[in-house]
């Protein structure tokens, strides 16, 4: 699985660096401290005929403010927690569509889920309840930003590794951000 | 008065962000935005708003999603000459090819150039539809 994690890192990446912030990934992962840094985590799950399994991202709020698309220029109203919480679950789902659209270069197809946002402790129960999650910690402006993934196989190890080593064919899906019109 | 010549456009997506992003990416152009937060309350509005110039639809929607919708208002009835454009995350080849063969005019992946959705809407809703 190792290039699904090189897959998750390079999607963090260029997600956060699209909204301003580029990021580092900071290794390895320091334990603890961060996840009681994080005021909110998004999660949104994945399935498809290879494996299955869910993404999030846990923040502070002040770093999702600063993230936020709509903080600067004419709208000048103060981000609340409602839209601290709607953004997160947005971020969430951008993530995880870079990273299908990754994969489905590579011929691997997945199902979306639509995402959720939720106060971090409720995270540490689901954390307890599911396998592995495997833990990146970024840096962004000094402050860490954590991108958990688990991933539970559905086919076999071989039939994985075969998919996921497959060369990367751009036309299998459209960049983020091109526009394209019909006709 | 002045309302009645600006081109409606409603952009249908669960979060609230992106209707807003959009809605300020493209209301500061004479565009009059409505929202909708899903499939079917977007069929309800689309129902009730004959004068639609344009729909702008996310895929991935809780209740119905944006592909079914798609086939809804395209494959249909009087709505089916309003252009639609699908604005998702999603990037995946094949599901573009559905759903352009649904009838949709564009595929946008977020997120977006605000500058490049506006030269797209203002494209789309400017192209006189196909008979």
């Amino acid at each position: 699985m190792q290039a699904i994690r090189e897959i998750v890192v390079q999607s963090s990446l260029a997600l956060f660096s699209c909204y301003g912030h580029p990021a580092q990934l900071v290794e390895p992962a320091e334990p603890q401290e961060e996840e009681e840094r994080c005021d909110w985590v998004g999660v949104m799950a994945f399935s498809g005929p290879l494996f299955q399994g869910m993404i999030s991202i846990g923040s502070p709020e002040a770093l999702l403010k600063s993230l936020y698309p709509l903080a600067s220029g004419s709208e000048s109203q103060p981000i609340g927690k409602a839209e601290v919480h709607e953004w997160l679950s947005e971020l969430t789902n951008q993530l995880l569509g870079r990273v299908a659209n990754m994969l489905a270069r590579r011929g691997v197809r997945l199902s979306l889920q639509t995402p959720a946002a939720l106060p971090a402790e409720v995270l540490k129960l689901v954390l307890e309840e599911s396998p592995p999650w495997e833990k990146f910690t970024f840096n962004l402006d000094s402050t860490s930003l954590i991108v958990r993934v688990n991933v539970r196989r559905i086919a076999d190890r071989m039939e994985i590794a075969q998919a996921l080593a497959t060369p990367a064919v751009s036309d299998a899906a459209q960049s983020e951000g091109d526009v394209v019109l019909f006709e | 008065m002045r309302a009645s010549f600006l081109k409606k456009i409603i952009i249908i997506d669960d979060s609230r962000t992106i209707r807003q992003q959009v809605s300020a990416a493209l209301a500061p152009s004479g565009f009059e935005i409505l929202e909708a937060e899903d499939g079917i309350d977007a069929l309800y509005k689309i129902t009730r708003n004959p004068d639609l110039a344009l729909v702008i639809c996310d895929v991935n929607m809780p209740r119905m999603g944006g592909l079914e919708l798609l086939e809804k208002v395209a494959g249909t009835g009087e709505r089916k000459s309003i252009p639609i454009i699908m604005l998702t995350t999603e990037g995946r080849a094949d599901l573009i090819e559905k759903a352009k063969k649904a009838g949709a005019k564009g595929w946008i992946v977020k997120p977006f150039n605000p500058k490049l959705l506006l030269a797209a809407v203002t494209k789309v809703v400017n192209t006189p539809p196909q008979v």
